[in-house]
């Protein structure tokens, strides 16, 4: 039987994106509990493998948060992050994978309250999808 | 291979911060269910001092090869997790920290199902990592115990003897055909009243008598590479050019005084000259004047450059004075925008009348043949003042070399161009790239009294690395599997940092090398490399896939 609520995936990278993940926690903001967090030091480490694995393990929906062009850590990982993400969203269209099921979300600063209606936003538009199409596996 | 490991989980309840969201009980029944976990422990807090002592002592008794704590975030606990770890003898890296608190407790309140299951799917994701996961040690480079100063004015001269002195071999490395850099232009220091020449060539002969020091005069730098512990420095003189090692560098290179072209005359007509030319006149006696007028902060203050030099004031009164005491009768006029606090013989100055006028910012003084026009801030009247000489007290200025060498050197520079440390106020002596300090006017005009005590600082800090011998940093870092390269290059160009470069061995094959000590972890060569020969050492594919399995609970 399939989990009639979608899994997400988030990346997010530990430097802006994590710490407002963090701050919504301080703040006891609410969101809903379908997504998962997997940390990684920057956004420029994922490839279209990890992308597509995350599709093909079950997930319904994945976010990539990173933080603002020009406020890199690692000065411009989230700017091939941002390549990446677009060949990703090509791959996933031919695959019969609706792309809006794909987003890249970059955060210039840690507010938690963004980072927690930014996870309600993101479930709501993958629930919309999920009555729509079927999966590939 | 997981069902050979000893995997121990310690569920935190936080207080009530996550029992009270999560039901613990289930998700510790659920995690004995788990390949691998041969230990589970529920506490109330496994960071306080009995809960880190039974952390150590699960280690040790129940022999756990991976830990993982679910509780709060890791960036509050985890590096204490990881060193109660390594106390217990297990390594850091076979250490993981899920966050059940900040991402899941306090975020799903009041949906106990839904937090718990997030929960249990959270620390699955966590096991897997860890046990997908390797051990790895620090890296560790061995210290040269050499060091480079470039530049051999008061800064560099002071921090190459400094270091001599303590048995560090050191190789001066000057531009010019003689030490002393600016002192070598100046009249007499204040208040000593110190001869600058003969001071510089003092110091100068305390350089060249010290057999630690090699001096390299004529000679500038062309390239750097390496790390801190073992740079590699290149320099070019009429010789030709020479390459070798050294541990740390320091970097002494000064300032230059701003020309103001254009600006009150300067060079229209003869008696307009520099600060700094006053002083070569001083020095020649060839000051013969009447009337001396000085006008302060001339290109300094202004919106091209919004700082106070800080020595121009200082450098203003004790010409003023040293005037005033040689030739009493000669009428002195300092045309200011305000005093720094620090300015000493204010008072000396106004006693052997010398007289002060302010002006303003927007209302600047005019120069014509003979007289300056002021207006004076505080009778609110136009002044003219005659003159025969007039002095513009212009500020320090990067060198023009300064671009390339903060290039090189990769050391940020600030808004005006200084060369910057690491944080002025948390660590002012420390500056980006690990082992290069800088001393003197090459960081901020600074007085011959602060440029030696900026000298010492450096030298101290540069000793401190020699000293232990060796370097040590955190494997947090890339991984290459040369076997897989096949050189095309993509690590090399998405790299910001030079890690990773393209070589060419004698038989033409073209792999990369990887220097892990330059290495940040960003990750960004392991998704440019279309082989799969890199990969980050404490995140791993393997790791990463693992992690994604348990993350969709499918």
């Amino acid at each position: 039987m399939r989990n009639p609520e979608p899994e997400i995936v988030v990346f997010a990278c530990s430097w802006h994106p994590y710490t407002a993940a963090d701050n919504a926690g301080a703040e006891r903001i609410q969101y809903q509990p379908n997504v998962k967090i997997v940390k990684v030091n920057c956004t420029g480490n994922l490839t279209i493998g990890h992308i597509l694995n995350a599709f093909a393990g079950g997930a319904d929906g994945v976010l990539v948060a990173g933080c603002g062009i020009g406020e890199c850590h690692y000065i411009r990982g989230n700017e091939s992050c941002k390549e990446v993400i677009e060949e990703a969203k090509e791959i996933l269209q031919v695959s019969g994978i609706d792309k809006e099921r794909l987003s890249l979300e970059l955060f210039s600063d840690v507010d938690g309250s963004k980072f927690a209606s930014l996870m309600d936003s993101f479930v709501d538009k993958v629930k919309s999808l999920q009555k729509v199409e079927a999966r590939i596996r | 291979m997981r069902h050979n490991q000893r995997i121990g989980v310690f569920l935190c309840q936080c207080g009530s911060e996550i029992a009270d969201h999560v039901d613990l009980a289930k998700v510790e029944k659920e995690m004995r269910k788990l390949a691998g976990v041969t230990y589970v422990k529920t506490a109330l807090y496994h960071c306080s001092r009995k809960g880190l002592q039974q952390l150590k002592e699960a280690i040790r008794e129940e022999k756990l090869d991976r830990v993982v704590v679910a509780g709060c975030t890791p960036r509050t606990h985890e590096g204490l997790f990881q060193q109660a770890c390594e106390e217990a003898g297990l390594n850091r890296y076979l250490f993981e920290m899920v966050n059940l608190r900040e991402q899941c407790a306090r975020v799903h309140q009041n949906q106990n199902e839904k937090a718990t299951s997030k929960a249990i799917a959270l620390i699955r994701m966590g096991v897997a990592k860890v046990s997908a996961g390797q051990a790895h040690d620090s890296l560790r480079a061995e210290m040269e115990p050499t060091a480079l100063v470039i530049g051999g004015g008061i800064s560099g001269m002071t921090a190459a003897v400094a270091l001599a002195n303590r048995g560090v071999k050191v190789k001066l490395v000057e531009k010019e055909s003689r030490l002393g850099g600016m002192l070598r232009s100046l009249h007499r220091l204040y208040p000593s009243g110190v001869e600058a020449d003969s001071y510089a060539e003092s110091e100068a002969d305390t350089v060249r008598e010290n057999a630690n020091i090699e001096l390299l005069l004529d000679t500038h730098l062309t390239k750097l590479e390496g790390h801190v512990g073992n740079y590699q420095v290149t320099v070019e003189n009429l010789k030709g050019s020479e390459t070798f090692s050294s541990g740390v560098i320091i970097v002494a290179t000064g300032g230059q005084v701003f020309v103001p072209h254009k600006m009150y005359r300067y060079r229209l007509q003869r008696g307009i000259v520099t600060q700094l030319e006053f002083e070569d006149m001083m020095k020649r006696g060839e000051v013969v004047a009447r009337n001396v007028v000085m006008i302060q902060c001339v290109g300094s203050r202004v919106e091209e450059r919004p700082y106070c030099a800080r020595i121009c004031c200082p450098t203003a009164i004790k010409n003023a004075i040293a005037l005033k005491q040689r030739f009493l009768r000669t009428r002195v006029t300092i045309l200011h925008r305000g005093f720094p606090e620090y300015v000493e013989g204010l008072d000396q100055a106004q006693d052997l009348g010398v007289s002060f006028i302010e002006y303003r910012l927007d209302k600047l003084p005019q120069v014509r043949r003979n007289i300056v026009k002021v207006w004076d801030q505080t009778i609110e009247m136009e002044a003219e003042i005659p003159f025969d000489l007039l002095i513009l007290a212009t500020p320090l200025v990067p060198r023009l070399e300064v671009e390339e060498l903060s290039k090189m050197l990769k050391i940020p520079r600030d808004e005006n161009d200084f060369l910057v440390e690491s944080h002025v106020k948390l660590r002012p002596k420390e500056f980006v790239p690990n082992g290069i300090f800088i001393a003197g006017c090459a960081h901020w005009p600074a007085t011959v009294g602060e440029s030696i005590t900026q000298a010492y600082g450096a030298a101290a800090r540069a000793y401190a690395l020699i000293e232990k011998g060796y370097l040590e940093r955190e494997p947090v870092v890339a991984a290459l599997s040369e076997a897989f390269c096949r050189g095309c290059g993509s690590c090399e160009e998405v790299c910001e940092y030079s890690a990773i470069k393209l070589e060419q061995s004698d038989d033409g094959l073209k792999v990369s090398k990887l220097n892990q000590f330059l290495c940040t972890g960003c990750g960004s060569c392991v998704s440019a490399c279309p082989s799969g020969a890199l990969k980050l050492a404490f995140l791993s594919d393997r790791q990463m896939q693992a992690v994604l399995e348990q993350a969709t609970g499918i």
